[in-house]
């Protein structure tokens, strides 16, 4: 497959997912400032910007932080990720669905208008749907071949980073007294794991229980060891057998760290745990971008050993 | 329409702030030729390729045809389409234009000429292919009627063309379509084609070239790419040969091409031979190269660089068609009988001071043909784009794209003008009674 074909999937999984993921906690978010008895001050916005990725950002309120996230142009928004998704699908059109294409153009275009303003849930909502329906077409009309791994590798390192910074973040910031028990269940909505949590742990919402169920459970499809072991199922079959490239080892070892590390550990020193799987996960984007989509090693059997010869260079 | 949008063939037009996705506009009544008819103008075609092919064989080669002034040396070789850095440069299998598309008018009396040729990226196939398709599909019972010939083999036969021209060595090799990028005019076409040939629709970021060999960037590193079916000018394709601003081109392109390593279709530098002021002069290239009358005449064309011709121009310029012989698109041209006296004034100014720049010709009374707009039935001009390719044997498509004005009475059927298209149905031998439209 062509390196800017495989570059283009990889984005468009990862800002369908980003745009599922920003539109799903803003929703949890807002919800849990109205639960509030008091109107949550400018810290809890300060906090909910930086867990969003726009760190440094003071919004006065609710209805900045909002428009923000909708709109804002500077950092992650839900109009910037998907109209960043729809241009890198119109850049492999030919390796994708025409259904496909369509919903992802269609959702660009319908939330270009204010109509979040009157209605966010259902706008929140309508936009949560389409990345679904997008993800549904994705496994149902398109080949599952190289092109369908590169989105869901997009889409599942995405998630990965995503799932593990809200979780690390919300354990360093929050306690296990009663009046942050709104907070972590706030945080199991975001990932769409509050009902099957519920349904695991009958004993209440307790921090540790929900840091190992949503880093470490195999099981949950929104964890991050579920994700990365996605991602590293993706990288494995576009290798193929015999192959062991750099993604692949990295992505080995960050399925790992979501597989040994102890709950307590995490509960403990998150910041060290965020620090220590971005790391990682950078290293992943650098070997990603050095294996497929920039490659720049000619195979020595076109020119062979001759050809390679060059006059010295001073 | 809406079986066009759906499936997204459109056209951008370049100066619409708003549209750089139209439909191409579709008129449902096709354009019946006659088997006679058409093979009269199929054997047309194959002339005149075969002459055209020997012709820029020859000026980038022994300059024959120059050097014994059968045609004047200073028209061609002051073409800003000629190319003088690949003077003496073998092309693969001896073939300069694989891929033409020759613009063709029919006048009231009936008589076919040709307008134009188009030699280097001639665009319009896929509207050809898409026409017939939605046709197929919105008046099958049509069909029944008639022994309409197909079009569905013209991929097929591009396919086996570009494969033939495989560097020597190579059994299987890579093919690969450059298109400028999503935002060129024709990307659906290039979308489409790519496509159904199956090969890679590639980007000149997507290539790169290391000791002149190229190569294209896989997900399983560099991948070598033996055939460009390449939808890009000249000026474009190369940085280093041509424009240093182009982002569309691949760096070190053309001395991968010099080296053989690398066929490109179509050859570099064959405006030189569709060039407005060269036209004029293929009736004689036929002549000197086939030893043959020209089967197509062309439309009688004045090259105001010739002095006669100029002042014939001049004193006729308001019933005289005049093109810029660089103009492509219906751009950059005057039409006599419909331009006011400034607008004449202002094209008599830069005839004298550019004359090897422009060409007239008189005003083709195109033939017409009703179209259905809006419920009515109206009058409307068209002309007919068939394909050529020439390869390892020559392939004309059965007919064409018959393009129309859709503006009434006007005589310009570009589509980047908002000219459409219909279905043009060539009938097989058996349906020779059959009259032309």
């Amino acid at each position: 497959m062509l390196s800017r074909a495989a570059t283009s999937l990889t984005l468009l999984g990862r800002h369908l997912e980003r745009a599922d993921h920003l539109a799903r906690i803003l929703g949890v978010h807002v919800s849990l400032s109205l639960d509030r008895t008091d109107e949550p001050g400018p810290e809890f916005w300060a906090r909910f910007m930086e867990l969003a990725g726009w760190a440094g950002s003071t919004p006065s309120g609710r209805a900045e932080a909002v428009e923000v996230l909708i709109t804002g142009t500077l950092g992650p928004s839900v109009r910037s990720s998907v109209a960043a998704a729809r241009i890198a699908a119109q850049a492999v059109r030919p390796s994708l669905p025409t259904e496909l294409y369509e919903q992802v153009n269609a959702l660009h275009w319908r939330i270009q208008g204010p109509t979040w303003q009157p209605d966010l849930f259902p706008f929140l909502n309508d936009v949560q749907q389409s990345v679904r329906l997008v993800d549904g077409l994705l496994e149902d009309t398109m080949q599952h071949d190289e092109a369908r791994d590169f989105v869901r590798l997009g889409k599942f390192v995405e998630r990965t980073a995503n799932v593990t910074t809200l979780v690390t973040r919300k354990s360093a910031e929050l306690t296990e007294a009663p009046e942050d028990t709104l907070e972590w269940s706030a945080v199991l909505k975001s990932c769409f794991a509050y009902e099957s949590y519920q349904a695991r742990h009958s004993g209440g919402v307790t921090a540790e229980r929900i840091i190992d169920f949503l880093l470490f459970e195999p099981a949950l499809p929104r964890s991050a060891r579920f994700s990365a072991q996605i991602a590293l199922d993706s990288v494995s079959r576009i290798d193929g057998p015999g192959r062991r490239s750099k993604p692949r080892r990295l992505l080995s070892l960050l399925h790992a760290m979501f597989n040994g590390a102890a709950t307590q550990m995490v509960a403990e020193h998150p910041r060290e745990f965020e620090t220590e799987c971005r790391g990682v996960l950078r290293q992943l984007e650098l070997a990603m971008r050095e294996t497929y989509f920039h490659p720049s090693k000619v195979p020595a059997n076109v020119i062979g050993d001759e050809g390679r010869a060059m006059p010295q260079q001073q | 329409m809406q079986m066009f949008r759906n499936h997204g063939i459109t056209f951008a037009v370049y100066p619409d702030a708003q549209g750089t996705e139209k439909v191409f506009p579709f008129d449902i009544i096709p354009r019946v030729i006659s088997a006679q008819t058409w093979r009269r103008l199929e054997a047309g075609l194959k002339q005149r390729m075969a002459a055209l092919n020997l012709f820029l064989d020859d000026v980038y080669g022994r300059k024959l045809i120059l050097r014994q002034r059968v045609v004047p040396p200073e028209i061609v070789l002051s073409s800003q389409q000629y190319l003088r850095e690949i003077e003496g440069l073998p092309v693969p299998r001896g073939i300069h234009c694989h891929i033409a598309g020759i613009d063709l008018v029919r006048d009231g009396k009936g008589d076919f000429f040709v307008l134009e040729d188009n030699l280097r990226t001639p665009s319009g196939v896929s509207y050809v292919l898409a026409n017939r398709h939605v046709m197929k599909r919105v008046l099958p019972d049509l069909f029944a009627g008639y022994p309409v010939r197909p079009v569905e083999g013209y991929v097929h036969e591009l396919l086996r063309h570009l494969r033939w021209l495989a560097p020597e060595g190579v059994d299987d090799p890579t093919i690969v379509l450059l298109t400028p990028g999503i935002n060129n005019a024709a990307y659906y076409e290039h979308l489409y084609l790519a496509k159904q040939m199956g090969i890679e629709l590639v980007e000149g970021t997507d290539l790169v070239v290391d000791l002149d060999h190229v190569f294209m960037r896989t997900t399983r590193g560099l991948k070598p790419v033996h055939v460009i079916y390449r939808r890009l000018d000249d000026e474009w394709l190369d940085p280093i040969f041509g424009r240093q601003e182009s982002l569309v081109g691949v760096a070190g392109l053309v001395n991968a091409y010099r080296a053989g390593n690398v066929a490109i279709a179509n050859a570099l530098g064959n405006g030189v031979a569709d060039d407005k002021a060269v036209y004029a002069l293929v009736p004689k290239i036929i002549r000197y190269y086939l030893d043959e009358d020209p089967i197509l005449p062309n439309v009688q064309t004045y090259l105001c660089a010739l002095d006669d011709d100029r002042r014939y121009v001049l004193e006729h310029i308001h019933e005289l068609v005049i093109k810029a012989v660089d103009g492509s698109g219906g751009y950059g041209m005057l039409i006599g009988p419909e331009s006011t006296t400034e607008e004449r004034e202002d094209f008599r100014q830069r005839i004298t001071a550019r004359p090897r720049s422009f060409i007239a010709q008189p005003v083709v009374a195109l033939s017409v043909q009703p179209i259905f707009d809006g419920g009515r039935m109206r009058r409307t001009h068209q002309d007919l784009r068939p394909f050529v390719l020439t390869g390892p044997e020559v392939y004309v498509t059965a007919g064409g794209l018959t393009r129309v004005a859709l503006k009434d009475g006007s005589l310009i059927v570009n589509s980047s003008q908002g000219g459409g298209s219909r279905d043009t149905w060539v009938l097989a031998e058996y349906g020779e009674d059959s009259q032309d439209a």
